[in-house]
């Protein structure tokens, strides 16, 4: 049998609990991450892969298509999804700063431009003259859009539940990683989309 | 304790271990020596290029062969030798690793694929040679659900293959044959196991290729990427012919309405698959 | 199941309400595995099914619809439901052990992982009572898998299941990550992690960045499929070619997701039963992430007759990817090589694994130069291409980490005789399955057929690979009547019943649910090797 003598380290330390640096749910946060940006790549090479192999971009025959000449509307919620960025930033600052009643303000504007941006998105789309059945130009620009959607849509749940628990007071100076988490998430989504506005209605 | 190897069989109740092993090994030796010895070579090549590719597979093998036995050989070699035997004492030596000799068996493998690639790339440049000029046959060939449309654009000849009746593609000995390929559906391989040589019939694209027969007779071709219910039924075949036969047959304007059945058309309309399931049975029982 | 014998010691966590619930690594370890076995027999017999049509030319059975969804779904059950789950179940288990952590860093996001599995096998299984299953060869390359030539519901079914089961993974990779990185015992710097936690790390890496890619491309396809899309369909200006560097940017890495942990396994398992170290460990870790990396690179080598890729890099790429592989067989055999070989049932396997493993590298490599690959890509020559590397590199690997973790799961040992048939049986088996298939892609068959000539003079090589494959199919019986039989009345395992060197064999069989009591000191990768000999990191004479 084995002459196991085991040095006295007891299990407690190996749970790595004390560990500096970031704690478990910003690493798994950064990582997931990693993913989403792979899922975006994806979508992002077949769409230029389809822009390029179609020649002219936006393909002709279809006025609905010049986007480039539409330009204000998109670019007032660009700024606001920016702007929501740096409120949810700030709710990470006030709460680092122990500011539990900062947190939640930022976050409830960091909520309430979501759900603008959201419903302004929303409205776009009824005012679009094509579908996503419209050829090339159709589907990658509502898959782009849409998936990127469906992201600030789960972004905004994840600051609300922020804002539920931050309401009862669960986070503090020492331990907010939700809020870290989900603040780095949130930057994810408004770096897409300004990745997205650029590509389809300025470039 | 220094580890001690014996140096003369077993004795004794690792003799049985050992028989038993060694019949194992045996075993898998004969296996395996067996299904690679067979493997020699792909079909003998029928085309000019067919022949580069040929030798380029034979070089391969050679060196996977060398391969092949080098390593089994060594686990063989390491499984026989070094089994546990009962006058072990203490732990064999704990060596845990060796900065040349993995320097070795990194750089050689290295130098090994780099020179097999540079053979391969010569090879290519031959293979995937695509010079307009120098064509002298061409013909278009196109995939459907499921059968071939052999095209001969200067003749005006079309031949369309049905379920029942595999197309045959005609061409001079000796001369560069230029194949345009493309598919109107979905995705088709055209395949002939005898030129060595596939290339895949892509919606949307025309991919075009070269060859040069170099020997008479006819070769079976089939369809080799999956393409729906009727893949395995998606067969054709290449018939060589000498430049003379070639001229009467094109001069005849293609396969003979009553030469079995093969459909010549003259006209550009878009080909409908008719191949049912209940057809092919039917076929095949005629066959 | 079999519960009530998996754990004697802790008798108030046996009940089945317990199980579905659990959150404990260990259990989903071994869900996971049971998960894994049920749809190997699905996959198996889909196989079978295959395997018995092709045996004689005509269609004896099935006819080719039903064919085209029995080879179609054999691949897609056997790599994202057997394979990958197999590895997840010995990673699950093994892993947090290794590392001297009490679980995973998210044990409830682990049991989602798993249960994912089983409901997403259902989506995609329910096709065949829903009107038909996928039918458009694993790969599903449009337009074959286009609404316009794959009406029936299967598709559609096969993307939502492959989506959930993608999900499945990338939450797996997550947590695998963050529990490496994070949760490692006091002294066990990155540099002493037991090599199969460091095959899972670099696997993780490449789930994390290859699965969301075909989760994208599965997207694509079903937005193309229901609601008009036009990404892959060339009639309205999509792009068939899309589709495979997509799904070919996933599914060649996922190639090496199915291996590497295989060879994690094995690496653990020859030194112990050679009773030295492994050969060359940093050499082994750079050579892992080595393929990691390379095999983002060589996608476009199952495209080379599309004409539509840039043929020299991906050439000399995959020539590339064969030389970490080759220094990792140096190391294994080095390893053995003046060692004292033990040959129980997972040191058996493992050499099994060796030396098919070998062959399925080496029958890989005639693709990289691409004339060659003009000649046997889409034929036989890929099946059995693919057959050695999966089921003779990566499942053969599994059976090593079956046998070779099954006492650790359930204190109890597996019987060596009837492990011993085992091996033989399934040896021999896949030998005869898989190597006529070499000589049936060089004369020319190619894959994906219901039914060929009787001409074509590839009649017997045929009968012999399907009598191989029930061979295989008859290998796995000992194995189950094995597992059951030690279940019952299997010899009481110990703690370290193999003198294996990781922590995992530190504590009891199988272990509490906090998995240590206390810790050896780690100054090296293998720390129960250093508490035995009494010697810390430091060599013997």
């Amino acid at each position: 049998m084995s002459a196991l003598t085991p040095a006295a380290h007891e299990t407690s330390h190996a749970a790595g609990r004390g560990k500096k640096g970031l704690g478990n749910p910003v690493l798994g946060m950064l990582l997931f991450i990693v993913s989403e940006i792979m899922f975006f790549a994806g979508l992002f090479a077949a769409y230029f892969n389809l822009r390029t192999s179609t020649g002219t971009w936006p393909p002709a025959g279809n006025g609905a298509f010049e986007l480039h000449g539409e330009i204000l509307f998109p670019a007032v919620m660009t700024s606001l999804l920016v702007l929501s960025s740096v409120t949810c930033q700030f709710a990470v600052w006030r709460i680092r700063a122990g500011d539990r009643k900062g947190m939640n303000r930022a976050l409830l504007a960091t909520v309430i431009l979501g759900v603008i941006f959201l419903c302004g998105q929303a409205y776009d789309y009824t005012q679009l003259g094509f579908g996503i059945a419209d050829g090339v130009f159709g589907s990658t620009f509502y898959v782009l859009t849409g998936f990127h959607g469906a992201h600030v849509l789960g972004g905004v749940l994840m600051l609300s539940v922020c804002l539920y628990r931050g309401g009862l007071g669960q986070f503090s100076a020492e331990h907010h990683d939700m809020v870290e988490a989900t603040s780095i998430y949130w930057h994810f989504v408004d770096v897409v989309w300004i990745l997205l506005f650029t590509l389809i209605y300025i470039v | 304790m220094l580890p001690k190897r014996s140096s003369c069989a077993d004795r004794g109740g690792n003799t049985r271990t050992m028989r038993r092993l060694a019949t194992l090994g045996l075993l898998a030796i004969v296996a395996l020596v067996a299904g690679a010895c067979q493997a020699v070579s792909l079909r003998s090549p029928a085309t000019d290029q067919a022949i580069l590719i040929s030798d380029l597979y034979n070089l391969v093998f050679a060196v996977a062969a060398v391969v092949f036995f080098l390593v089994e050989g060594l686990i063989v070699w390491s499984v026989i030798r070094y089994r546990r035997k009962s006058t072990d004492r203490g732990l064999p030596a704990q060596t845990h690793g060796n900065l040349v000799l993995e320097i070795v068996w990194t750089a050689v493998p290295m130098v090994t694929v780099i020179a097999i690639f540079l053979a391969s790339w010569n090879v290519l440049n031959v293979v995937d040679a695509r010079d307009e000029s120098v064509a002298q046959v061409k013909v278009e060939v196109v995939g459907y659900q499921w059968a071939w449309k052999f095209g001969y654009p200067d003749a005006g000849i079309e031949i369309y293959g049905t379920a029942e009746q595999n197309p045959q593609l005609v061409v001079p000995i000796n001369k560069v044959v230029q194949v345009s390929v493309s598919s109107q559906d979905v995705n088709h391989g055209f395949y002939i196991p005898e030129f060595l040589f596939q290339r895949d019939a892509v919606p949307g694209r025309v991919n075009v290729f070269q060859f040069t027969p170099n020997k008479l007779g006819v070769f079976n071709g089939q369809c080799s990427a999956f393409c729906g219910l009727m893949h395995h039924a998606m067969r054709f075949s290449v018939k060589v012919v000498t430049q003379a036969e070639y001229d009467a047959w094109i001069a005849a304007g293609g396969p003979s309405a009553n030469a079995a059945g093969v459909a010549t058309l003259r006209i550009t309309t878009t080909p409908v698959a008719v191949a049912t399931p209940a057809i092919v049975r039917f076929s095949r029982i005629t066959m | 199941m079999a519960t009530t014998a998996l754990r004697p010691a802790a008798r108030s966590g046996t009940g089945i309400y317990e199980w579905l619930t659990t959150t404990d690594h260990k259990k989903i370890g071994i869900l996971y595995m049971i998960s894994s076995f049920v749809f190997l027999a699905i996959g198996g017999l889909l196989a079978l099914g295959v395997r018995a049509e092709l045996a004689q030319p005509g269609l004896q059975f099935l006819d080719e619809s039903t064919y085209n969804q029995l080879f179609t779904m054999h691949a897609t059950i056997m790599i994202f439901w057997v394979i990958i789950p197999f590895l997840g179940a010995i990673g699950n288990y093994v892993v947090p052990l290794q590392l001297g952590a009490p679980d995973m860093a998210f044990p409830r996001i682990n049991a989602l992982s798993f249960w994912l599995i089983p409901f997403a096998g259902i989506i995609v299984l329910s096709g065949f009572v829903l009107g038909g299953a996928a039918d458009a060869g694993w790969t599903a390359y449009p337009p074959v898998s286009s609404i316009k030539y794959s009406p029936g519901p299967g598709m559609n079914l096969w993307i939502m299941g492959l989506i959930l089961i993608g999900t499945s993974s990338i939450l797996g990779a997550v947590n695998f990550l963050v529990t490496i990185f994070r949760m490692r015992a006091p002294g066990m710097t990155l540099f002493r992690m037991p090599i199969l936690t460091w095959t899972v790390l670099v696997t993780a890496v490449l789930v994390l960045m290859a699965t969301p890619v075909l989760t994208s491309a599965l997207i694509m396809l079903f937005i193309d499929r229901n609601f008009g899309g036009s990404f892959f369909d060339p009639a309205t200006g999509g792009s068939a070619i899309l589709w495979q560097n997509i799904f070919w940017f996933y599914s060649h890495p996922a190639v090496y997701i199915m291996v590497l942990p295989a060879m994690g396994v094995i690496s653990e398992i020859l030194p112990v039963f050679s009773r030295k170290p492994l050969f060359g460990y940093k050499a082994f870790v750079f050579a892992t992430a080595g393929i990691g990396a390379l095999g983002f690179s060589v996608w476009a080598h199952h495209m080379f007759t599309t004409g539509g890729v840039f043929l020299p890099f991906f050439s000399i790429m995959t020539f590339f990817i064969a030389i970490p592989t080759g220094v990792k067989m140096f190391n294994w055999v080095a390893t053995m090589w003046r060692g004292q070989l033990i040959f129980s049932t997972p040191m058996l396997f493992a050499i099994g694994f060796l030396s098919m493993f070998l062959i399925g590298g080496i029958n890989g490599v005639f693709s990289a130069p691409v004339p060659v690959d003009y000649a046997i890509h889409a034929t036989y020559w890929i099946v059995a291409h693919i057959h050695y590397v999966l089921f003779g590199g990566s499942f053969l690997g599994i059976m090593a980490g079956l046998y070779f973790y099954f006492p650790k799961m359930t204190g109890k040992m597996l019987d060596e005789r009837l492990g011993k048939i085992h091996f033989v049986l399934m040896y021999v088996g896949l030998n005869l399955t898989f190597m006529p298939m070499h000589l049936l892609g060089l004369s020319g068959m190619p894959r994906r057929i219901a039914d060929y000539s009787p001409t074509a003079g590839w009649n017997d090589l045929n009968l012999i690979a399907t009598i191989g494959g029930f061979t295989i199919g008859a290998s796995l019986l000992p194995l189950l009547w094995n597992i059951y039989i030690s279940l019952r009345n299997g010899k009481a395992a110990g703690d370290d019943p193999w003198e294996a060197n990781t922590l995992e064999w530190a504590t009891s069989s199988p272990p509490p649910a906090w998995n240590f009591d206390r810790l050896p000191a780690i100054t090296s990768e293998r720390p129960l090797f250093d508490a035995r000999h009494g010697r810390s990191g430091k060599d013997h004479a």
